[in-house]
């Protein structure tokens, strides 16, 4: 089916035709359809996933309806499951949804989802979860009770090759130019163009040769301390006509720490293209195409002793055809790269005995992303681990709560646990939960760890809330439950690692890595 | 005809018959708290992306009776997120269509639907209300609810009814932030207009001379050729014959200059200054005004203090902090500001630098003094006797330092005061011709 440009268009100007493509192939399973199960799927319905599946066996009670709008009145006493079916497939006709009505678990069930998102308590989350885990579907459990939410991501592995860095890191070799570029550089000489030519030379052709020109008097070193660095901006301020009216000089100056950056692999995709040998025969299929082109950047890198090169050069200062001939150099580089980074993925997937080879638009922006991978390997605990253990012991010890931040943590920590206790103790118990009751579930939770006595407060606030769901609680979690959702079905984004906190009193959240 | 039973409020009830460890000591539950809810009026802000949202939470969270204004018709485009609204809506009116839908889904819930602009309303329509809820997406509309919310205040300092709480929702695709403000008590809109980012403006010598990016040459075709070829025709983005011909021009100007990357989305983007918007982000940002709303209204837990924004593209992250108070705000402040000017500027060079200021901000800015006007748009009679002015030295027609200049904009009920300090030489420095 062609994507609706005109409907998304708000979206695809976020995660283009790929991240729509992705989301529009993928089924979602959701357990459990109260006010934070459906609001979690309206946001995904809205922008467009293939198809939802609802599994719940309750039916519609009045409670249901006090915060849900996703439910009609007249639906009183029908499937819960069905219902909300029903008014979420009118939110957008691209999508299929199917309801069930009684818990399954066989594996054929399980496995067609791309997603499992189960919402609240769910005695059997035990046991499905570990499937789920054996399984390779990635699974998000969500909460919301009273003011308080909390949202856990159990997957393996996840990964995005677009994971839209807020500063991209740019790649422009300043300081390692390669012959192409290198040639051009020289070929300009400032002192004999004009004063118009003069006043639009870019950046890049500046500080190219006012590294050079440093070099050479530093016996081949670039600037390394904080003095050099100032000396080599001050420089540049000197190699302007005037500095007061020449933009470009001006850019050249305030962005010369550019050419102070060694072009160098970062430690981060080091570590994963160490991780690809054995990862590219053990990750889950979904990640299979990730790791034969992380296996390829590792050939690629060993051979040339650098990532392929990005390609993109930001706009600066210059006249029309300084940049464009600037960019066809940038963009030349860029493509002898990818061809030769396509030759590798080849040589992966035939080391693999399947042979084949990757498209010219994957292997772009595969190489466009090479510096800002996203990984997240998780592991499928329940327990507090030992850091979070170890932040609540301290909160106990005397003089540890004098900074502000540390309280905050802490106090974020208790509403986490708070939660815990609560979802334990309606997973184990019939009777509505009490002060006393939660506490007991603390303990059941935390094993042998002392209980912070500043706990109190949280219990008792989750214990006013009667285990009943706020509206705007649940719509908050939904969204950013949704958000996540979207991540991982797209693999775009870098998607929480693993565990998050929202304390709708003081408006404040936390996350950890379990 | 058959009423429709209302839905239970027991998702509510456990903050209206319960105090909580978090909750004032002087919090007293009861039949009260729930008696002022229902009976609160609410005004709701733009029936958008946030606006339907904002709408549904309050519905549910106990609210009966609310008005909603947003003088926008439904566009294809919203449908991604602006779950009220079908295809078969596309042209009616949101206000109507996402207070009709509301009231048929939740009984009980009155919804007065407003087809207008904001400007529209007087005063005293405004002083209905118990608190005011945005979900907008313009600044300048913002800033007139913030000034005029400010102005009922003074103009009634006597009345406490006349303090009228302001919750503002905003979202930028995976970007949002929510704010409690206290019209006269705490940091008001105004206030922290600094620290809003102002859009990319693209220097008019590089569209016409260098361009080197797609947008340069969409910005080439809206600013410069469309009003050579149409006059004074108003380009219509909803045409698309104009839309046609803005983005056919764009491209000839890119092949020209061997430039790639111009699309017709491209050039839509550029010329209606799109923003991304998606479903989720609206849903955090309004429900986290609505749960303010909630609880200013029962006062049953404490408010947000006073301002939380949220960014959800790297991992989930919120971040909780407070405005303070200026004493130079323009709308809740008592003091001038001040702004440095070059001695060479004219009044002209003044007008355009002052109109970019993050704490201005203003499209047709007017200027006066008490002696006398400097610049005004409007009248035409007035803008005609005062044109002049705009090729004078600032210096020559202001005091330095001392005499307050009052800075108007006939789109926002604000005045900027400000007081100008001269620095620089008189004489313009030389400039590379390009
Ligand atoms: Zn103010």
């Amino acid at each position: 089916m062609p994507i609706d440009t005109q409907k998304y268009d708000r979206q695809l100007r976020l995660w283009a035709t790929t991240g729509q493509q992705s989301l529009a192939t993928s089924h979602v399973c959701l357990v459990n359809a109260n006010t934070l199960g459906c609001e979690v799927l309206k946001n995904l319905v809205l922008p467009g996933i293939g198809k939802f599946t609802i599994v719940d066996a309750e039916k519609v009670t009045q409670d249901d309806l006090s915060a849900n709008f996703f439910l009609k009145a007249s639906s009183l006493g029908e499937y819960r499951a069905e219902a909300a079916k029903n008014v979420l497939l009118e939110l957008n006709p691209d999508v299929a949804g199917e309801a069930v009505t009684a818990f399954r678990d066989d594996g054929a069930f399980w496995k067609q989802f791309s997603l499992v998102v189960v919402s609240n308590q769910f005695c059997e989350l035990g046991s499905l979860k570990e499937r789920l885990w054996k399984w390779q579907v990635p699974l998000m459990v969500v909460n919301s009770v009273g003011f308080y939410g909390s949202l856990r991501v159990f997957a393996a592995e996840l990964t995005a090759i677009e994971s839209h860095p807020a500063n991209p890191f740019g790649d422009l070799r300043l300081d390692k130019p390669w012959p192409e570029l290198q040639r051009y550089v020289d070929a300009i000489s400032l002192p004999a163009l004009d004063l118009v030519d003069h006043a639009h030379v870019p950046y890049v052709v500046i500080l190219i040769k006012a590294l050079k020109e440093w070099r050479k008097l530093h016996a081949g070193g670039a600037p390394e301390s904080s003095q050099e660095k100032r000396e080599f901006k001050e420089g540049i301020a000197r190699m302007a006509r005037n500095i007061h009216t020449e933009v470009n000089f001006t850019e050249a100056r305030d962005v010369s720490w550019r050419a102070c950056q060694v072009t160098e692999t970062p430690a981060g995709i080091h570590e994963l293209m160490d991780l690809s040998r054995t990862a590219l025969h053990a990750a889950p299929e979904r990640n299979r195409i990730f790791w034969v082109l992380v296996s390829a950047l590792r050939l690629f890198q060993k051979e040339a002793g650098t990532l392929p090169l990005s390609g993109v050069l930001p706009d600066m200062a210059s006249d029309t055809a300084s940049y464009v001939r600037l960019q066809d150099i940038y963009r030349a580089k860029a493509r002898l790269d990818r061809l030769r980074f396509k030759k590798h993925v080849a040589a992966v997937l035939l080391s693999l005995e399947e042979g084949g080879e990757v498209s010219d638009e994957v292997a772009e922006t595969f190489c466009k992303n090479a510096r800002t991978l996203f990984v997240a390997r998780s592991s499928n605990t329940d327990d507090l681990n030992t850091e979070l253990v170890e932040i609540l012991t301290r909160g106990e010890s005397p003089g540890a709560m004098q900074a502000e931040y540390e309280d905050e943590g802490l106090a974020n920590l208790y509403v986490y646990l708070s939660l815990l206790a609560n979802t334990h103790h309606y997973n184990t118990r019939a009777s509505a939960a009490t002060l006393p009751d939660l506490y007991l579930a603390v303990r059941e939770v935390l094993g042998s760890v002392h209980i912070p006595a500043k706990l109190d407060q949280t219990l008792q606030e989750v214990v006013r809330a009667q285990n009943r769901e706020f509206h705007n609680t649940s719509s908050l979690m939904g969204g950013m439950a949704g958000q996540e959702a979207l991540k991982v079905l797209m693999a775009q984004y870098r998607v929480l690692d693993n565990c998050f906190v929202w304390d709708g009193i003081k408006s404040r959240s936390d996350k950890w890595k379990v | 005809m058959t009423t429709v039973a209302e839905r239970s409020e027991s998702s509510i009830l456990p903050y209206i018959t319960a105090t909580g460890p978090f909750s004032d000591p002087d919090y007293e539950p009861g039949q009260e708290v729930l008696d002022f809810l229902h009976t609160s009026r609410i005004l709701v802000i733009g029936a958008g992306g946030l606006g339907c949202e904002i709408l549904k939470d309050l519905a549910l969270s106990g609210f009966k009776s609310i008005d909603v204004i947003d003088m926008d018709t439904i566009d294809v485009s919203n449908l991604n997120r602006q779950f009220l609204f079908r295809r078969h809506d596309v042209g009616a009116s949101k206000a109507e269509t996402a207070a009709n839908f509301v009231m048929a889904r939740v009984a009980g819930v009155t919804i007065n639907a407003h087809c207008c602009r904001i400007q529209d309303m007087t005063h005293a329509y405004y002083r209905q209300f118990t608190l005011v809820v945005c979900g907008l997406d313009s600044i300048e509309a913002r800033r007139w609810m913030n000034a005029t919310l400010c102005q009922i205040v003074t103009d009634n300092s006597a009345d406490p009814l006349a303090l009228i709480p302001l919750i503002d929702g905003g979202t930028e695709g995976f970007k949002g932030s929510a704010r409690v403000i206290l019209p006269g008590v705490s940091a008001c809109y105004e206030c922290s207009l600094d620290t809003l980012g102002v859009r990319t403006v693209y220097p008019v010598c590089t569209i016409a001379n260098t361009p080197r990016l797609p947008e340069h040459c969409v910005e080439w075709a809206s600013v410069l050729e469309w009003p050579r070829h149409w006059g004074d025709v108003k380009f219509d983005a909803d045409d698309p014959l104009a839309v046609d011909w803005m983005y056919a021009t764009a491209l000839t100007r890119a092949k020209q200059f061997n430039i790639n990357g111009v699309t017709r989305s491209l050039t839509l983007g550029v010329v209606k200054n799109i923003i991304p918007a998606i479903a989720l982000t609206n849903a955090v940002v309004a429900a986290a005004c609505c749960s303010e709303a909630f609880k200013l209204v029962t006062g049953c837990t404490a408010s947000l203090e006073n301002f939380m924004m949220y960014s959800g593209d790297d991992s989930i992250f919120t971040y909780t902090f407070k405005y303070e108070r200026k004493e130079n705000c323009a709308v809740c402040g008592y003091d001038s500001k001040t702004f440095t000017a070059q001695r060479w500027w004219t009044l002209q060079d003044f007008v355009d630098h002052i109109a970019e200021q993050n704490e201005v901000q203003m499209k047709q800015p007017s200027l006066a003094t008490a002696r006398k006007n400097l610049y005004l748009r409007k009248p035409e009679a007035l803008e005609k006797a005062t044109r002049p002015n705009l090729s004078k030295k600032l210096c020559d027609l202001v005091e330095d330092g001392t005499e307050e200049v009052a800075i108007t904009d006939p789109q926002l009920p604000i005045s900027v005061r400000c007081k100008i300090v001269f620095a620089g030489s008189d004489e313009r420095a030389e400039f590379v011709d390009v």
